[in-house]
């Protein structure tokens, strides 16, 4: 599913966030990555994502080397792979359904797959009586949710989400992750960058550790700190 | 026909979100679009004004007679002058020449002034060619190939020198303070659209952030910012028409302005003038969201 081969980026000559980063991430993985700030973390989901270019090396998405796509053609990237920020990016004067909808709209789906599909997401994520509710009605926990069903509404391959329990208490924190394991045993793939590390030793999942932009560790069923 | 109508309503959106901004720039096309159209009214009628008076101008060639030279002018010298205005004419320098005969121009002047003429009891006025230029800036070539040095039997070439050098001037300096007030002001309101594209670009930014990351191709981006300058510029445009219509048919009555000057002098017709203001404001729209979605939205 994703695949990164000597991945380096360099901000300016003296700055190296990523140096020579290689890993495989298979269909259906469920993949932490963690590390200190400033490890890496951020800077591997914006590469992937295509916000920006890497400095050398290789990262393929689905099959396809991402560095060669055309600009006209990142939007397609993009439709394969959900997204979920800690801080939620939800459109704050819309409401949870009009959020979800926002990305269908945006990708030409029609009206009536829309009306469709949206309640079915919120119904999966927990939230279908909160469909008329503006985000500043909803709790964190529940933003995040909304987050997620617009992330998931396109049933992605991929799912990659950036600390999407940061901004969260811990009770609601086990929802969201509880959440994203069923969405992974859809067969989605859910890459997820955390500082969470009681989420990550429950999880008891694949790790990989970042450490000043280098991979540390890469555990098949791992803790947030090495053993 | 979906398509559109959701680039539309994220227009309107945004419209709505940043809607002082939004006024502030219609506003200013508005004002921009109206000095423009009071421009296009006063400087085309200028334009027609100073044609008119170029028209005006006529290059007098007048043959020697007894009572002005030693020895009056031949025929052979009045046809040597001929020859001479019909090759000027081949040049394209005049638009018409007639010659006027002592006896024409004497009768003439009787109808004209007949104070003057009373006490006279011989006519002193010589034969002569009127000579109307093409181009009221042509008058001095003309007069210059037609002087008595150059022709025989000629007593001397004359034309309203003064009146058309002023009237030409005027004109060029009217037609140069029109096309620099117009090029101002369209620079003036590119620049306010592009500010307000900007603005809205920048209140919008969490939208536009969505809009990437799930998937929104370039396009899909721009186009509401596009179709936001576009109605800012026509909304702007279109206001500025009303105001200019009502000051012609409420304001300049009532201000007893009377532009009448000649039934060839006239302005651009209203309809042309707002369908150039309407043009120029989607125009100005389309350039200052081209400008800022170049420079400020990357996607």
């Amino acid at each position: 599913m994703v695949v990164c081969h000597g991945v380096t980026k360099t901000y300016d000559p003296h700055v190296v966030a990523l140096d020579n980063v290689s890993f495989q991430i298979d269909k259906g993985e469920f993949v932490f990555i963690v590390g200190a700030s400033g490890s890496g973390k951020s800077t591997l989901i914006r590469l992937l994502l295509k916000e920006m270019e890497p400095t050398r090396g290789t990262i393929i998405v689905g099959g396809r080397d991402i560095s060669r796509l055309r600009p006209s053609r990142v939007s397609q990237l993009r439709r394969n792979i959900g997204c979920v920020f800690q801080d939620f990016k939800l459109l704050l004067n819309r409401t949870a359904a009009e959020n979800v909808a926002y990305a269908l709209k945006v990708q030409g789906e029609s009206a009536q797959n829309i009306r469709r599909k949206v309640p079915e997401v919120l119904s999966l994520v927990g939230l279908i009586d909160k469909m008329g509710s503006l985000p500043s009605q909803l709790s964190g926990g529940e933003e995040q949710r909304v987050s997620i069903a617009r992330a998931f509404v396109n049933h992605p391959p991929l799912l990659v989400c950036d600390e999407p329990t940061g901004n969260l208490d811990p009770d609601t924190s086990v929802g969201i992750m509880q959440l994203l394991y069923s969405i992974n045993r859809t067969g989605t793939t859910i890459l997820m960058a955390t500082h969470d590390r009681e989420m990550v030793d429950k999880m008891r999942r694949r790790v990989i550790a970042l450490e000043d932009g280098k991979i540390s560790r890469d555990e098949r069923r791992g803790g947030y700190s090495s053993q | 026909m979906s398509r559109f109508r959701l680039l539309l309503s994220e227009a309107l959106h945004s419209i709505r979100s940043n809607l002082s901004t939004t006024v502030a720039a219609t506003m200013t096309v508005f004002i921009g679009m109206f000095l423009l159209g009071v421009c296009i009214a006063l400087g085309s009628w200028m334009v027609s004004w100073s044609d008119h008076t170029k028209k005006g101008i006529v290059v007098h060639v007048y043959f020697c007679a007894a009572e002005t030279c030693d020895k009056s002018a031949t025929t052979k010298d009045k046809d040597a002058a001929r020859v001479r205005i019909n090759q000027i004419f081949a040049q394209g320098l005049i638009k018409n020449a007639a010659y006027v005969s002592k006896e024409k121009a004497w009768t003439k002047m009787k109808q004209k002034n007949p104070d003057l003429t009373q006490g006279l009891r011989t006519n002193p006025l010589p034969d002569a060619y009127d000579i109307t230029p093409a181009r009221g800036e042509d008058a001095s070539k003309i007069a210059a190939q037609l002087t008595p040095s150059k022709l025989n039997g000629v007593q001397k070439t004359t034309y309203n020198k003064k009146v058309s050098e002023r009237v030409l001037k005027v004109a060029k300096v009217i037609e140069f303070s029109f096309l620099l007030m117009v090029l101002i002001l369209l620079a003036a309101s590119t620049a306010l659209i592009a500010n307000t594209i900007r603005l809205s670009i920048f209140s919008r930014r969490r939208e536009i952030e969505v809009m990437k990351l799930v998937g929104a191709t370039n396009w899909f981006v721009r186009l509401p910012f596009m179709l936001e300058g576009l109605i800012c510029g026509f909304g702007g445009a279109l206001l500025a028409v009303i105001l200019l219509s009502i000051t012609k048919v409420v304001a300049m009555p009532a201000l007893h302005l009377d532009f009448n000057a000649g039934s060839d002098v006239h302005a651009w017709p209203f309809a042309l003038t707002s369908l150039t203001m309407i043009l120029t404001g989607l125009v100005l729209g389309a350039i200052g969201t081209g400008i800022t979605l170049r420079r400020f939205l990357q996607v």
